[in-house]
């Protein structure tokens, strides 16, 4: 589905709620595998994920265009599963590294998780970087986004992507390697 | 020998329940349809409707306190006797009660004794007549 003609859908109030069909449609499954890798959880994804189509639902009026569409809907997304994130831990109260182990936990318990042994550890190693790196490891390793792309998602600095995604590798990589 | 992550496999270790994406854009749609009335909406809602007369009793409350104004009691004689004694009937007011609105330093029994010695034929009557007003509709 040409993203032109969602565009043209959900920018005529006529056609908007056909438009937002079209996009959910289209976007949905990027949007809940980019959540799931952040949230673990299969519920608490399918919950986030909800969350930010009706988001974006709610801001469709706001869509200008002057961005792609893919670009906004997964800033959007970025920014709920950041704050998502956040509002765990504050919740909490307690450390970083007792959500870490909270979300290790998940994984172990899940029954929706497939992975091998090395899949297995790398997803868990990925869990003790910061949000924001692990969001943008995620963006450039698993779904191999330009770092432009990731640039104009996050509003950070195509440079500063770059040194996150570096150091997030070699830290990646220690930590496979202490056994 | 040591691992780098070009040495494993891309490839995605979580999986959904079956037919989860097909179920998925439904389930939007639904939520979308019914709007979700939330502790946040529900409160703007009110304070939507309450927030102008409580601004408006508190700038009214603020002025009153800021530039307090007596009661101007000169209007009260541009007010006809006859319109007085209407309100006073209609308002059910009794003998007791007005005496109570009175000035205290007025002293209305002031005179009221001086009825009880009256003679009512002797030669003060004349005096009295000549002191009130017989045209007055309240004698």
């Amino acid at each position: 589905m040409e993203e032109d003609f969602i565009i043209s859908k959900i920018t005529d109030p006529e056609t908007r709620s056909y438009g937002f069909n079209l996009l959910v449609k289209h976007y949905q499954e990027r949007v809940y595998w980019h959540v799931r890798k952040m949230v673990i959880d299969h519920d608490d994804a399918d919950d986030l994920t909800q969350e930010i189509f009706i988001k974006i639902w709610n801001n469709l009026e706001k869509f200008r265009g002057e961005s792609k569409l893919f670009t906004w809907i997964y800033r959007i997304a970025t920014n709920e599963c950041l704050n998502y994130l956040s509002r765990k831990k504050r919740r909490f109260f307690l450390p970083i590294h007792d959500l870490v182990e909270e979300l290790t936990q998940k994984m172990d318990d899940s029954p929706l998780m497939t992975g091998d042994e090395i899949q297995m550890k790398l997803q868990k190693a990925l869990l003790r970087l910061p949000d924001k790196q692990r969001l943008v490891f995620n963006m450039k390793y698993f779904e191999e986004l330009k770092f432009e792309e990731i640039s104009l998602i996050t509003e950070t600095s195509v440079g500063a992507l770059k040194a996150s995604y570096h150091h997030a590798v070699k830290k990646i990589e220690d930590l496979l390697n202490d056994d | 020998m040591k691992k780098s992550l070009d040495d494993i496999e891309k490839s995605n270790p979580f999986a959904v329940p079956d037919r989860y994406f097909e179920n998925l854009t439904s389930r939007i749609q639904t939520r979308i349809a019914v709007p979700e009335r939330t502790f946040q909406s529900e409160l703007r809602f009110i304070l939507k409707w309450a927030i102008a007369p409580v601004v408006l009793a508190a700038f009214f409350i603020a002025y009153q306190i800021a530039d307090p104004k007596p009661v101007d009691s000169s209007f009260l004689s541009e007010v006809s006797n006859e319109d007085i004694i209407n309100y006073l009937e209609q308002s059910g007011i009794g003998e007791d009660e007005l005496v109570m609105l009175l000035d205290p330093e007025t002293d209305i029994s002031m005179g009221l004794d001086q009825l009880d010695h009256l003679d009512l034929d002797g030669p003060g009557m004349d005096e009295l007549i000549n002191e009130y007003d017989l045209n007055s509709d309240y004698l």
